[in-house]
Order: structure tokens, then sequence, then C-alpha cells
């Protein structure tokens, strides 16, 4: 069994986050799946979906590596094709990926008690964002 | 340990939901197909009246403009006013956490909305007026100064407060600065960080068991 569900998030960018763990539980119990596995797919190229534990601290940390590491306002290649200037964004997700699997076991997602689903968006616009997530599994 | 801390949370995003979404509500009851435009441009117009810049008259003008919805400021207003009610679960957490520790409340609403908020779902005997600062400060550009005034408003020092905020980035923004501060999610994983700050006995930190091994 298989069930795809997407959710649309609304972003401001900018290293704006959602906690979607509620959500995606919600579609694991809509599956009627009790032993599986979710995957969760952000569906873009300037952001990430990752496990972490909900701590603003751990963000202001993570948001000062990746700017040590990839200035978001540093000078990329991509940005030679004229067209946006977000070139930070693309290798920050290049790095972080944009997936991650969670065990479904009996019938729920099998995370710690501090994991959470957190989308990370890098992009300095504001818009929609798309997060698929599957789940399979009997 | 952390030390105490007096719990200030802001009214819109935390102890109700946001106003761009209760105003949605009330657009998708009258056939307006909230687009992502749509709830960006109910976004910015929330920041506009949470900032001063508009009256909650003009709100209401704006969105109907905005949105062809067919109904008067006056009958908009009611409407919004009729969808305020408290985020799941935090009428519960704050008769928990209420009688030890003194909740504080930043308000950015209308005279008329902010009645209403405090007056759905027993929220009113939490904040009485000495509790609350309405703030013409919201956006993430005047953080933290904004934050300080409030907090000085309320006679709260920084050391003493712990912000509770739903908006991601300026959380972060408080937090750089100095300041104690949560993301707001929901209730149940506020209650969490209420726990982790020592201000609720650590019984039920869980939020869900850790998974035991099995076969399927």
């Amino acid at each position: 069994m298989v069930l795809t569900r997407t959710l649309p998030l609304l972003s401001e960018g900018s290293f704006y986050t959602t906690i979607i763990t509620e959500q995606v539980r919600d579609i694991v119990k809509e599956s009627g799946i009790r032993e599986g596995v979710a995957f969760v797919f952000y569906q873009h190229t300037t952001g990430s979906v990752m496990i972490v534990e909900h701590e603003t601290g751990i963000l202001v940390d993570l948001e000062d590596l990746l700017e040590k590491i990839l200035p978001a306002a540093g000078d990329y290649a991509h940005h030679r094709r004229g067209f946006d200037a977000n070139g930070a964004a693309h290798v920050r997700t290049a790095l972080l990926g944009v997936s991650v699997h969670v065990p479904v076991i009996e019938g729920d997602l099998g995370l710690g008690t501090f994991q959470e689903l957190l989308v990370l968006d890098m992009d300095p616009a504001r818009r929609e964002r798309t997060v698929i997530v599957q789940v399979m599994g009997e | 340990m952390p030390p105490p801390k007096s719990p200030v949370l802001w009214l819109d995003g935390v102890v109700v939901p946001p106003l761009w979404r209760c105003t949605r509500a009330v657009l998708e009851a009258h056939g307006v197909r909230a687009d992502p435009g749509l709830c960006f441009a109910l976004i910015d117009l929330g920041r506009e009246l949470g900032a001063g810049a508009i009256s909650g008259e003009e709100y209401c003008r704006r969105v109907i403009a905005r949105a062809a919805l067919p109904l008067s400021s006056e009958q908009l207003a009611a409407a919004i006013e009729s969808r305020i009610e408290p985020a799941p679960g935090m009428v519960n957490l704050l008769d928990e956490i209420s009688p030890t520790w003194r909740c504080y409340l930043l308000a950015d609403y209308p005279p008329r909305w902010l009645l209403a908020a405090l007056s759905a779902g027993g929220l009113a005997r939490h904040f009485p007026e000495d509790r609350i600062v309405i703030t013409a400060h919201i956006t993430s550009a005047d953080q933290p100064a904004a934050a300080l005034e409030m907090l000085a408003a309320l006679r709260l020092s920084p050391e003493e407060s712990l912000l509770i905020d739903g908006d991601p980035l300026r959380a972060m923004a408080l937090f750089r600065a100095g300041l104690s501060v949560t993301t707001f999610v929901d209730a149940l994983r506020l209650r969490r960080e209420f726990v982790l700050w020592s201000m609720l006995p650590s019984e039920g930190l869980r939020l869900r068991p850790a998974p035991q091994d099995h076969s399927a």
C-alpha cells in the first residue's frame, strides 16, 4: 500500500521554517499503514526538509554555520546567468538534501521524543512551497 | 536549571490563530478561493494593521476590495470577530501555568477584535488590563528593539521574560538579541517548552513514547 499526499506551505523565505510533524502524522494515520516508512520530500531546490529538535537556538546555530561556509550574499557562479541571485540557497540545499525517511511503527511516526520534521526555506523570495509525503507499508 | 520566566505571549498566532487565517476562513465561507497571492496579501494587510498604519475598518475595506467580497466593512469585521477563537489547547495550558506564572500578552489588534479575542473561550481571565500591551510594532525589521520597548511597557526585564512568538523569523531575531524566546508551534509543544524551562513539572514531558523493538 502506498499513499501520496502533498502539503502546501506558505513561506516568507530567507530561512523561514515550518514544523510539519503533525501534518505528516495525520497522513500516516489516514493511510492506515501500521508498519512501513514515511518519505517526506521537499519539491524545490532552495530549501530542505530535516529532522531536528525544534529550538530557536539550534536554528540560529544552523543559520550561522551555513552563513560561514556559504554566505547568502556571496558571489556564486549561478548568478552569472542573470536570472536570479539565490546561489547560496541552491548550494546549501545540495548539501542538506531535500528528503527524509521516518519509520512508521504501529501506525505512527517512529520519531524520538525531541525529533521534529522541519521544512527550511532558504530562498530569498516568499512563495508557496510544496512537500510531498509518501507513506509505504502494510 | 534556567531562571524563572514570565511568559509573554503574542496574541496573533499564539493565543489565537493568525488574523489572516481568520480572514481567510471568512473569505472561503463566501466562496472566495484563497490562493497564495491572496494569502500573502492578507498577511501584509495584517502587518500594516499591527504596525498601526491602517485601522481595522481600512483593513476590512482593503480585504473586500482585494477579494471582491460581497460584504460591507462592518459585516466583514463582525464575521472576522466570530472567527477569533483560542488556539487549540491554549486555554487549558494557560489554566495550567497561570496559577504559578504571571502571563503577559502582546496584542496588535484593533480594540474590537482584541476584546473579541479575550472573550473567546475564557482567555480574558488570564490577561487583565495591566498584563496587556498594545504594540504598533510587528515587523521583523523592528525587532528586537520593539520587543524591548514592549517588555518595558509591561515593566518586565528581558532576563525575567520568556517571549513566545509564532513567527519563526521574528523569534530568531529576538534570540539573536539575547532574549529568551521560543517559537510557537502548538500548545502541546509549548507545554513541553515550559517543562524544559522548569516552569511546569516534568511529568508528561514526552510528546510520544519512544518506539520499542518489535517484529511487524
